[in-house]
């Protein structure tokens, strides 16, 4: 869902990061996109080659992390990943739970040289 | 090679903007209900019936849609303020769009604002527009099974309105079925059943919107 505006928006950020530190060429941008944050990594990754092609950030790489959905039970304490989002401890079935991650939609770092 | 952190957020733009507007709504201790939910869902409908039922806290409306001012045309007959957003070809609406329609509202006058968005349980999910409680709406027309197909919207909201329930003689919709997928993925979920055609469950919806004090 909109992963041409996301790439677009990823490839802003990255730009205003480059101006920081001139002469540097991108090699890769490492982003983390939740399970739950409806973005289909494939088309991010087409869009974003789309969108550098001869441009001076050609070349440069999308490393996709995809983060599952992950929830701490406020019951017994223990973290676990959900599966198809069912909102229950598989431990001791509680639906008392905090969502920590799975939603991301996070450009962590990027790769220059 | 080196690595330079980056830490910020895609959408941190649209972040920043509903940030903007959530502090506004604090300052003017404004309750602000975005109202999500598939197309012919009844939104509008909804919102005709109910928005009598709370007259005396002084509402305002802003309408989403792609194309026409037909909704919120549908609205001002009612005498509330409102504002009509034409996104041309945008499945939602997004903070600055919101931002820029609030400047059209009398906001030291109104002092309960419905933004009801564009009909689409995919993308509204993503973008804040800085309201207080996200309403998901869903009628007895669409599958009981829409809240495990669209979990990140359902996972969202605080409320859901099942709406059409004059509707449920005549169609296969189980509502127990649909608020029990409902909590799978929202264990906090409150429900609400409505028709609009008939009024039930509007007084109950009305009380629900005044129960939710941004104080």
């Amino acid at each position: 869902m909109h992963e041409t505006g996301m790439a677009y928006e990823i490839l802003n950020i990255v730009s205003k990061t480059l101006d920081k530190h001139p002469g540097k060429r991108l090699l890769s941008v490492k982003v983390n996109i939740g399970q739950m944050a409806a973005v289909v990594p494939e088309l991010l990754q087409s869009a974003y080659t789309s969108l550098i092609f001869q441009t001076p950030l050609d070349h440069s790489r999308l490393d996709i992390q995809i983060i599952p959905v992950q929830g701490n039970c406020l019951n017994c304490n223990k973290t676990f990943t959900l599966e198809e989002f069912v909102f229950a401890c598989p431990y001791c079935l509680s639906q008392d739970l905090k969502v920590t991650h799975g939603d991301e939609l996070h450009i962590s770092s990027i790769e220059v040289e | 090679m080196a690595v330079i952190t980056v830490e910020r957020n895609i959408l941190e733009k649209n972040e920043q903007v509903a940030e903007q507007n959530r502090n506004q709504f604090i300052k003017l201790k404004l309750p602000v209900f975005n109202l999500l939910s598939s197309p012919g869902s009844g939104k509008t409908t909804l919102l005709e019936k109910l928005l009598p039922r709370l007259m005396d806290k002084s509402p305002g409306v802003i309408e989403g849609d792609l194309h026409t001012n037909r909704d919120a045309e549908r609205i001002d007959m009612l005498g509330v303020p409102v504002v009509q957003i034409v996104t041309k070809g945008g499945c939602h609406l997004d903070a600055l769009l919101v931002k820029n329609a609030l400047q059209q509202l009398d906001l030291e006058n109104i002092h309960l604002l419905f933004i009801e968005n564009v009909g689409n349980l995919v993308c509204p999910a993503s973008y804040d527009l800085g309201e207080y409680k996200k309403i998901v709406i869903i009628s007895t027309t669409e599958g009981d099974d829409k809240p495990i197909k669209y979990n990140t919207m359902f996972s969202k909201a605080d409320l859901c309105v099942i709406n059409k329930t004059d509707l449920l003689p005549y169609v296969e919709f189980d509502i127990e079925k649909a608020k029990d997928f409902a909590k799978q993925v929202n264990p906090t979920l409150e429900f609400i059943q409505t028709s609009a055609k008939t009024g039930n469950g509007l007084d109950d919806l009305a009380t629900w919107i005044r129960s939710q004090s941004i104080i």
